[in-house]
């Protein structure tokens, strides 16, 4: 039978031992860079990165310690104890997490992705498929364009940035949305030769120069696509999924994400069933001898990255392979210095001939 | 009684009531709150530090096992206590500088430190540093038990033994254990906690 002895000083230990957890919490957040723990943006406020976490761990103690008198008198025993402080992990757990959802969203994104003169504008595909063309409206001579798809279960206008980028350095940039119908196989298979279909359409496209590229299961899409389609004449993919075993749910999701952006990053299992039948490690045989770009962050919390380069150079030595530092899986698609690589290769391997900045 | 435990414990119990800023911190280091939970608190680090999955099914795997050790030297404590009492020091001995409330349980084994030792004992299995941190706190722990006159030095030390001992004996016994750790981390992956 539980004998906590005195409510008031029991009620103090599971409000200290969920303060103290929480602290811990974020001292993990901040050390580990676990995005669904982490309560502040410890990579925009390095000064609080790992300040936070021993902050409210040391006022916990001063606090508990400093106001309870009655720590030398006999309170709850340790089978007592123990259940209250496992109980304060449970609510500090719950509360951490609902705070990070809740406040996550709330943080400034940048207002306009888009860097002048760059365009944007809200074009339909042939079947109906919603997608964003963003382009320099000075280009006068046809040049080379790029079919982006992002991640279905990402957060939103996560490759605007990069599309942005690569508009500015002359480049046709088609976004097309990869909508629930498109979520499924075979159907998803459509949506890369719909938007090659328009951006051949485009009088300032030249439909020689056309690549295809992809973060996350949109990476996937695209290597498979490439595979399928000759006229593509390189592919680039941003840490692509691979395998259903990558899609797992588990914490390697909180080191990239909050708890409700895990959930909806599972599609509900289609997930899995997509890359499982996207197969996209076969497909990747496939592209060569065409110039194929796979990057990854090095800190992909997702992917093990670790066994990669292994693996890749024994089955796809043409395949070349990136790593950008201090990136995760998300956060590649925003890094600059992704960015900068994806560009630089983009123009070696694909845009030769063209002036990319004709307009000017 | 044995004369060293004796001698011993006069020395180190001596060292309270004569400053009080010791006799403060022994009271903080010494109570049942402070470094239980920090001990607790680096089990907490050893779930969520792993960075690869393989990493982080050792570490979930070590601290399951190591709630479990807890549970066994708990139910231990609770046996022995029952089977064998010795009496505390201030109850047998004029003169004791008392720091604490009165325990009326058993003064050997020490509870609190058969508690602190299987933190150390567990955490040390998977992380040396996080080991080397808990064992410093667990001696910590043991050291102010005795200095605020609560238990002799021999009750800490087979504390101690007992703690490491359940966790020994845990690790031995970890394969029929181990429906048991995949259950915990199926839950938890559920919560996307594993």
């Amino acid at each position: 039978m539980l004998k906590f002895v005195s409510a008031y000083l029991a009620l103090s230990y599971l409000a200290f031992s969920t303060l103290v957890t929480a602290g811990t919490l974020q001292v993990l957040a901040a050390w580990r860079l676990l995005a669904g723990f982490a309560l502040l943006d410890y990579r925009r406020r390095p000064a609080w990165r790992h300040a936070a976490g021993p902050v409210t761990i040391l006022l916990s103690y001063v606090w508990f310690f400093g106001t309870r008198r009655e720590l030398i008198t006999p309170g709850p025993a340790g089978t007592e104890l123990t259940l209250l402080f496992a109980a304060g992990v449970a609510l500090a757990l719950v509360g951490t997490l609902l705070g990070t959802a809740v406040l996550r969203p709330l943080r400034p994104r940048p207002a306009r992705p888009w860097p002048e003169p760059v365009q944007a504008r809200r074009v339909r595909l042939a079947q109906g498929q919603e997608a964003v063309l963003v382009q320099d409206p000075r280009r006068a001579r046809p040049g080379p364009a790029i079919c982006l798809v992002a991640d279905p279960g990402g957060p939103s206008g996560q490759l605007d940035a990069l599309a942005g980028r690569l508009a500015a350095e002359g480049w046709t940039v088609l976004l097309p949305a990869w909508d629930e119908a498109l979520q499924r196989y075979p159907d998803a298979l459509a949506l890369v030769p719909a938007a090659v279909a328009f951006l051949c359409r485009q009088p300032i496209v030249d439909a020689n120069a056309l690549v295809v590229g992809g973060a996350g299961l949109g990476a996937d899409l695209a290597l498979r696509a490439a595979a399928e389609d000759r006229q593509l004449r390189a592919a680039v993919a941003l840490a692509p999924l691979w395998e259903p075993a990558n899609a797992r749910p588990g914490l390697g999701l909180l080191d990239e994400m909050t708890c409700p952006e895990a959930q909806r990053w599972l599609l509900g299992g289609r997930r899995r069933a997509l890359l499982a039948q996207l197969a996209s490690p076969q497909a990747l045989l496939r592209i060569g001898p065409r110039p194929t770009l796979i990057v990854y962050g090095e800190n992909d919390a997702l992917v093990p990255v670790g066994s990669l380069r292994a693996h890749l150079q024994a089955t796809a030595p043409a395949a070349e392979l990136r790593f950008v530092p201090r990136e995760g899986h998300l956060s590649l698609t925003t890094s600059e210095q992704a960015f900068s690589l994806l560009v630089g290769w983009l123009q070696a391997h694909c845009d030769h001939g063209h002036d990319a900045r004709s307009a000017e | 009684m044995l004369e060293w435990d004796w001698v011993l414990f006069q020395n180190l119990n001596g060292l309270a009531g004569r400053w009080p800023a010791l006799d403060g911190l022994v009271r903080l280091l010494m109570n049942d709150y402070a470094l239980p939970t920090a001990l607790s608190a680096l089990l907490v680090v050893l779930w969520f530090r792993g960075r690869t999955p393989e990493e982080r099914e050792a570490d979930h795997t070590a601290a399951i096992l190591t709630v479990v050790a807890l549970l066994i030297a708990m139910a231990v404590l609770k046996g022995l206590n029952l089977l064998f009492f010795r009496p505390r020091p201030f109850t047998t001995h004029d003169g004791v500088h008392l720091l604490f409330y009165h325990p009326s349980d058993s003064s050997l084994p020490s509870n609190a430190a058969t508690v602190a030792f299987v933190f150390a004992a567990g955490l040390r299995r998977r992380s040396s540093w996080l080991g080397a941190l808990s064992i410093v706190t667990g001696c910590l722990l043991s050291l102010a038990r005795i200095v605020g006159g609560v238990h002799y030095p021999l009750d800490v030390v087979t504390g101690a033994l007992l703690g490491a001992g359940c966790v020994a004996l845990t690790y031995r016994c970890s394969r029929p254990l181990a429906p048991l750790v995949r259950g915990v981390r199926g839950l938890a992956r559920l919560f996307f906690l594993a």
